[in-house]
């Protein structure tokens, strides 16, 4: 479950950004979900206050989904995190907890609802253990102000966010 | 592999976005929930290009929701629908069976594992056998061993018995179920990769057997000496084995 920073890759991960307005963010997941082929997610946000919200909102639309952060009780992270990888439920929402990646082999999608200040944490996110050559899609929701950080991260990790198609393959992200 | 994606885009735009969002959400803990959203909008014209969808792109792939999957189906209590999953499944299984690159490790011989192990659930964990007129489980044993195919047929063998573990009829003694396993056993004796030797002792020991308590009866020997595996395919599947050991030593 936990890896070292760095063995962290984005190999296999296609990284796409939508550009989009703060109070458009949540439709913009409804759409997503409606179009994707998700087997397990893990939705990002930057503070635990937007986590609970996020989740609260998402539920109402129908799906199912937990949430974690790093205000809760280490037992109670535990416990989500655990019933989440057996999967009990399809969608994690969660703030910047793990700190040294997620290896979840049934999580293909990653969506950062707020983009992350630093690279660091983005391929925290976004990033998988080397050993595994799983394909899996990142879609990062952005916004006016992140579009530096956007540009800075690409720079930093030596990686490409490309714009959301229409339409995206299945198999760069299905196995 | 493309199967299902042309069956799938040509449902109604609105109908495939719903189902989207409701195999993306739907999980053991609302899985009532959601069959009762599915049956408010599923229409008997919809049945044929969900049941692929749902088998070519989601249980084939997801092998860890198929349980989901199955309780879904089970819930939303349509006859017409399951139905329609079943013959989904044997269509996509004998597309698989088909293709070459099965015959090796890789993403398709896991589809076809996944659908091994989900048709297992549809029918003989439900003490209903698969139908031989759509898939003929010791004709595929035969003939595999015959065109050298066993390293795709008995991994699916394997899974679909794996169900009988759940079954009140397919357990020994019961006939069908053990001129299979008689089968398997034999073809445990043989020169194969160990892959596909451990899927065999798998099961064996999931249906809390020994080897010992299956009797072997020769029909590898009967088929006839001309339509053995020549020397060139037995030399295929050594190089293939070495290939294999490769592709699969870093797990």
């Amino acid at each position: 479950v936990i890896n070292l920073m760095d063995e962290l890759t984005l190999k296999g991960i296609t990284q796409y950004y939508a550009f989009v307005e703060e109070r458009q963010k949540v439709h913009c997941l409804n759409t997503l979900f409606s179009k994707l082929q998700i087997n397990q997610s893990i939705i990002f946000c930057n503070s635990v206050n937007r986590v609970e919200l996020l989740a609260k909102k998402i539920t109402e639309l129908g799906y199912s989904c937990f949430y974690i952060h790093a205000k809760m009780l280490q037992s109670h992270r535990n416990r989500v995190f655990h019933d989440f990888r057996n999967g009990a439920c399809r969608n994690l929402v969660s703030s910047d907890l793990f700190t040294r990646g997620i290896d979840i082999q049934a999580v293909n999608v990653v969506i950062n609802f707020d983009f992350p200040k630093n690279s660091e944490t983005y391929l925290h996110r976004v990033g998988r253990s080397g050993r595994f050559g799983h394909l899996g899609l990142a879609i990062n929701l952005i916004t006016y102000n992140d579009r530096f950080n956007l540009y800075r991260i690409e720079q930093e990790l030596g990686t490409e966010i490309k714009p959301i198609p229409p339409q995206i393959d299945r198999t760069i992200y299905c196995s | 592999q493309s199967y299902g994606e042309d069956v799938w885009e040509g449902l109604d735009p609105n109908v495939r976005e719903k189902l989207a969002f409701l195999m993306n959400s739907v999980a053991m803990i609302n899985v009532g929930e959601k069959a009762a959203d599915m049956l408010s909008f599923l229409l008997p014209e919809h049945y044929e290009h969900f049941a692929v969808y749902l088998v070519a792109k989601r249980v084939s792939q997801e092998q860890n929701n198929q349980e989901v999957y199955l309780s879904l189906l089970k819930k939303m209590n349509l006859s017409g629908f399951t139905k329609a999953v079943l013959k989904a499944s044997y269509h996509c299984v004998n597309i698989l069976l088909e293709s070459e690159n099965v015959l090796n490790p890789g993403p398709e011989r896991n589809l076809l594992k996944n659908l091994g192990i989900w048709l297992g659930e549809l029918t003989v964990a439900r003490n209903r056998p698969p139908l031989a007129k759509y898939l003929n489980l010791k004709k595929l044993l035969l003939e595999g061993y015959e065109h050298g195919r066993l390293s795709a047929t008995v991994p699916l063998v394997c899974k679909i018995l794996l169900g009988c573990g759940k079954s009140k009829i397919f357990k020994t003694p019961n006939p069908w179920l053990m001129s299979l396993l008689s089968i398997l056993a034999e073809t445990y004796q043989l020169e194969l990769r160990l892959n596909i030797k451990f899927e065999i002792e798998f099961l064996f020991n999931k249906l809390q057997l020994e080897f010992e308590d299956v009797p072997v009866r020769n029909h590898f020997a009967r088929i006839s000496a001309d339509k053995r595996p020549t020397e060139s395919k037995t030399k295929e599947v050594i190089e293939s084995k070495a290939q294999e050991e490769k592709v699969e030593a870093p797990s």
